[in-house]
């Protein structure tokens, strides 16, 4: 038995344990002490479990002897579940280490220990969907893990924004499982046995394409693909950080687990699989962005570049898909090498940004960015760090956002090239512009939202007394911005780590071993990142250094007010807002952002005072309610009529149900 | 070049790059001028500018902060490194490895990202308005600026900047001209639109509200405005120089590696010079037309990919 196998499998458990010693507090504000000292340290054991399992390439089964009506009660740690682990263990760590003071800041409104139980449970719910390796047992723990963010998101009742966050969660976590519920209803009826590896060992999978569709779907949903996004913007902006950080930084993740964790089991992807995969992951990535560029709330925005994350990554997983297919080994390593380290980057970035705006919202009780500005003076040191995740997120170098995304354009470049002349070759040319188009809109979001927020002058009253936050926090965040600035310098290190990952995956597309050459491609690209990485910083240290002294033999620099071109009476509300800086942004790209504007009709020579205002609602919400949500309402209302309380029409049902089921087995002999 | 000395070549490349820089402006002018018989401003002009504003003192506006300081540092530090991964003619590269050209753009992603952020960091109505301007253009010309290098990668089979452009072989340019005109236009457009000159903006006008990259800069003085006048005439200079590197096949038996590199500086003077013309004879578009270069730029690279096509 593999000593890190047994590692996580315990430290998942602890995290769980650490949940149920915090119910024993009540409503003392222990409760989140006690979640504060139990699981951190766990899922730091079960982190150094991960690391050594990625590494080793272990491979190990825990069947417990729990006998479930169904299914089996089976946990495997495999590379592919190990991936997933490091991410939710270390920002469960994370999230745990600042819990109290945001616990501490809500506690009128919480129950501090249950809040710490359905915390834990989704940490340690998310550990153990990703180490279930049963159908059954699998759904049973997704149920869990979904359930849990439910009893996080709203804090208080008397919050209509955060019932409203709540409700459409539910829906969405629901419906999200149902096709689910049908995907691995299907898999066991074929393969006899709810087993993963019997899934796999299945000559040929019936209607795979069907289940593969299902299984993205359901968890799409999960990982807030566009048009499934609907509840990410409303869940991912109401929840507390601590809570915002496991939704954001891991609980998308397990989504994207799902179907890179369906690709192995339904045997080797068709050419349509890639297709499917390319026009889903391009569309969430281009749309996530677009709806996200013009947000007035800063988390809405960051929810937004979620779902265009997540397009990243699947665009990635179906160019691997299609140069397995155009026998391109060089460039499927490429994307797959791309497409875990952006996972695994976007948790660090995104973690560290819910935290930044945690911080604001704490202080200034908005995140309205047409309220905010000047925060950088106030908060510096959220400010930094908030600065470090904007520069990451918009694929800037030598930062570690922009790594994941070098290796996606050479991946690219390298598939069209192995399938010059074909149509292929088209199609990676498309993912390869759309991976650039997303890029420049990720820098204009988040240019956007860090200046606007964190520079120029206060636009209200609200951020004047703004102050960094409690040192747990900060720390957190301090870890999170050093993973964003030095994590580029230590890819070579990391490819190591996931070579036995990426040989075992790109054997499942490809049907055969990689060829040790096309882990040349990857190792030189991120070394020669690394080393531009290094000398970037170097150059920036010598000129600062360089200015530094030419500024000191120079006459002392003055501060004054800033140029007005000739207005003598500046204020802080002639700045740019959030709006204006994106507003002809959103004119150019108005069919598919669609914002709303108003502008009042000024009539008299003296016009009095008026208002206009730019939003961007999220019109795929209006569009799904038009076309589902209504026509289900309506049908629930009509479905009343059958109700009327008299026993003889009740009785009348069951004659008529009786008829026709007489009338059916009649038919059948 | 004799063999010993190889190795340095790639620094040679550097420090006339660093060096003549500052001249592309001034060459810009002259030709602006001479069109319209003026007599302009002296050749050397941007020389005395950095010179002086390195020498003065600095106004800060009071709301800005650090990272004001820091946009006209990290302007520099990315163009000198675009320099280290671009080659200079068949001198070479001094950093190379597959994959630069993406880092290439990734370096001006920096340039940008840090000077947007400049702009709004001084609060100022104009500047933000610059900087809206600024991060939507360059949003929607970065996807054609990386497919123009891509391809030029898929034409030659190596995806490192050393290799694709420095080692293009007279019998392939002779062969494929069309692909590389086309896509020498292309980058000439973009070229406008990215360092800011008519039709795409105009750094020469008095007016702040329809300004672009001039109006982002207006609160930075002295040796940072130094910095990023320098940093804005070596981006100039590197997108010259990869028109240069796409119209010039690499030395053959005909022509040494010195004559090439003298010929590459000819083409970077005649770039700007280009520049200058264009700039004499069409005015600058309305904001919402912009696009529109780029949309021609992006048709032609299209055109280039499809020549390729077989």
């Amino acid at each position: 038995m593999d000593i890190s196998a047994a590692v996580i499998l315990a430290a998942a458990l602890l995290v769980f344990a650490g949940g149920l010693t915090a119910l024993g507090f009540g409503r003392s504000f222990r409760a989140t002490l006690a979640v504060r000292f139990i699981v951190p340290p766990a899922a730091l054991l079960g982190l150094a479990g991960c690391v050594s399992a990625l590494l080793l390439g272990v491979r190990q089964d825990f069947a417990l002897p729990w006998p479930l009506p169904l299914g089996n009660c089976l946990f495997r740690v495999d590379p592919l579940s190990a991936f997933f682990l490091v991410p939710v263990f270390f920002l469960s760590a994370l999230a745990a280490l600042v819990l109290p003071e945001r616990a501490g800041l809500l506690q009128k409104q919480i129950h501090a220990g249950r809040h710490c139980f359905f915390f834990c449970t989704l940490a340690s719910g998310m550990a153990l969907t990703v180490l279930a390796a049963d159908g059954i047992f699998f759904l049973l723990l997704w149920e869990i893990m979904s359930l849990a963010p439910f009893f996080l998101i709203a804090h208080s009742d008397e919050n209509s924004d955060g019932r409203f966050a709540s409700w459409i969660y539910l829906i969405a976590a629901h419906l999200g499982a149902l096709p689910l519920l049908l995907l691995f209803s299907f898999l066991t009826i074929q393969a006899g046995s709810s087993d993963f590896a019997a899934y796999m060992v299945m000559p040929a999978v019936r209607h795979a394409g069907f289940l593969f569709i299902l299984g993205l779907i359901g968890f799409g949903a999960k990982c807030g693909l566009f048009p499934l996004h609907m509840w990410m913007p409303e869940a991912h902006s109401s929840a507390p950080g601590h809570v915002a950080v496991l939704l954001s930084g891991t609980m998308l993740n397990i989504g994207l687990y799902g179907i890179l964790r369906l690709l192995s089991l339904l045997g080797p992807p068709d050419i349509v699989t890639a297709y499917i995969l390319l026009a889903a992951g391009g569309l969430s990535g281009i749309m996530g962005i677009l709806l996200g560029l013009g947000q007035a709330d800063m988390k809405r925005s960051l929810a937004y570049s979620s779902a265009e994350n997540m397009g990243i990554i699947l665009l990635a997983a179906g160019g691997a898909v299609l140069a397995a297919h155009h026998n391109a080994p060089a460039a499927m390593v490429l994307l797959l090498t791309g497409l875990l380290l952006h996972i695994w980057n976007h948790s660090v970035f995104k973690s560290l940004l819910f935290l930044g705006a945690n911080a604001v919202k704490e202080n200034t009780h908005t995140t309205m960015l047409h309220r905010l500005g000047g925060l950088g003076k106030l908060m510096p040191f959220t400010g930094g760090c908030f600065a470090a995740g904007s520069a990451s997120i918009a694929g800037v170098p030598p930062l570690n956002g922009f790594m994941g995304e070098l290796l996606l354009y050479c991946g690219f470049a390298l598939g069209a090239e192995a399938a010059k002349g074909t149509d292929a070759a088209l199609l990676f040319w498309v993912a390869f512009f759309t991976l650039g188009t997303i890029a420049g809109f990720s820098l204009f979001t988040f240019s956007r939202v860090y200046g606007l927020a964190f520079l120029g002058a206060p636009r209200g009253s609200d951020g004047s007394t703004a102050r960094d936050p409690d040192a747990f926090l900060k720390s957190a965040m301090f870890v999170l911005a050093g993973l964003c600035l030095g994590v580029s310098l230590a890819g070579p290190l990391l490819l190591r780590l996931l070579t036995p990952l990426l040989a075992w995956f790109s054997e499942l597309l490809s049907l055969a071993p990689p060829a040790e050459a096309a882990f040349a491609m990857p190792a030189a690209l991120l070394q020669g990142y690394a080393w531009a990485g290094c000398g970037l910083f170097a150059l920036l240290a010598v000129i600062f250094l360089a200015r530094s002294r030419i500024m000191r033999g120079n006459p002392e620099a003055t501060v004054s007010d800033t140029w007005g071109c000739g207005y003598t009476a500046p204020s802080a509300r002639i700045q740019y807002t959030g709006g204006s800086f994106s507003f002809s942004l959103s004119l150019l790209l108005r069919p598919l952002i669609r914002p709303q504007m108003f502008a009042p009709a000024l009539k008299d020579i003296f016009p009095g005072p008026a208002g206009a205002s730019v939003s961007s609602p999220d019109w795929p919400t209006a569009v799904w309610t038009r076309l589902f949500f209504r026509p289900v309402t309506v049908l629930s209302e009509q479905a009343k009529n059958l109700q009327h309380g008299l026993l003889n029409i009740y009785i009348l049902y069951i004659l008529i149900a009786l008829m026709a089921a007489l009338v059916w087995a009649l038919g059948r002999t | 070049m004799t063999a010993p000395l190889a190795p340095l070549a790639p620094l040679v490349g550097c420090v006339l790059s660093l060096l003549f820089a500052p001249l592309l402006p001034g060459i810009i002018n002259r030709v602006k001028a001479w069109v319209g018989g003026r007599q302009g401003r002296p050749l050397l002009q941007l020389y005395y500018d950095l010179f002086k504003l390195l020498k003065k003192s600095a106004v800060y506006s009071r709301h800005s902060g650090w990272m004001f300081r820091l946009a006209p540092v990290a302007g520099l530090a990315a163009a000198l490194m675009a320099l280290a991964v671009l080659p200079f003619g068949a001198l070479g590269s001094l950093v190379s490895f597959p994959g630069d050209f993406i880092f290439l753009a990734g370096l001006f992603a920096l340039a940008r990202f840090t000077l947007i952020l400049a702009a709004l960091d001084t609060g100022s109505a104009f500047e933000g308005m610059g900087a809206a301007r600024e991060a939507m253009f360059s949003a929607l010309g970065e996807p054609i600026f990386l497919f123009c290098l891509m391809i030029l990668g898929y034409r030659s089979g190596m995806y490192s900047l050393a290799l694709m452009l420095g080692d293009i072989k007279p019998v392939v340019w002779t062969a494929d001209w069309p692909f590389f005109l086309m896509l020498a236009f292309a980058f000439f457009l973009i070229l406008l639109l990215e360092n800011c000159r008519i039709p795409a903006d105009d750094p020469n006008t008095h007016l702040e509200l329809t300004m672009i990259h001039e109006v982002m800069i207006l609160d930075h003085s002295g040796p940072d405005l130094a910095l990023l006048e320098y940093a804005s005439a070596l981006k100039l200079w590197i997108f010259s120089l990869i028109i240069a590197g796409v119209l010039l096949p690499g030395p053959g038996e005909s022509l040494p590696v010195a004559g090439h590199a003298a010929l590459t500086l000819l083409i970077v003077f005649t770039v700007a010079a280009l520049v200058g013309l264009v700039e004499s004879v069409i005015a600058r578009f309305r904001m919402e037309r912009v696009p529109q270069i780029l949309s021609l730029a992006g048709s032609f690279v299209c055109l280039a990919a499809l020549s390729l096509w077989s």
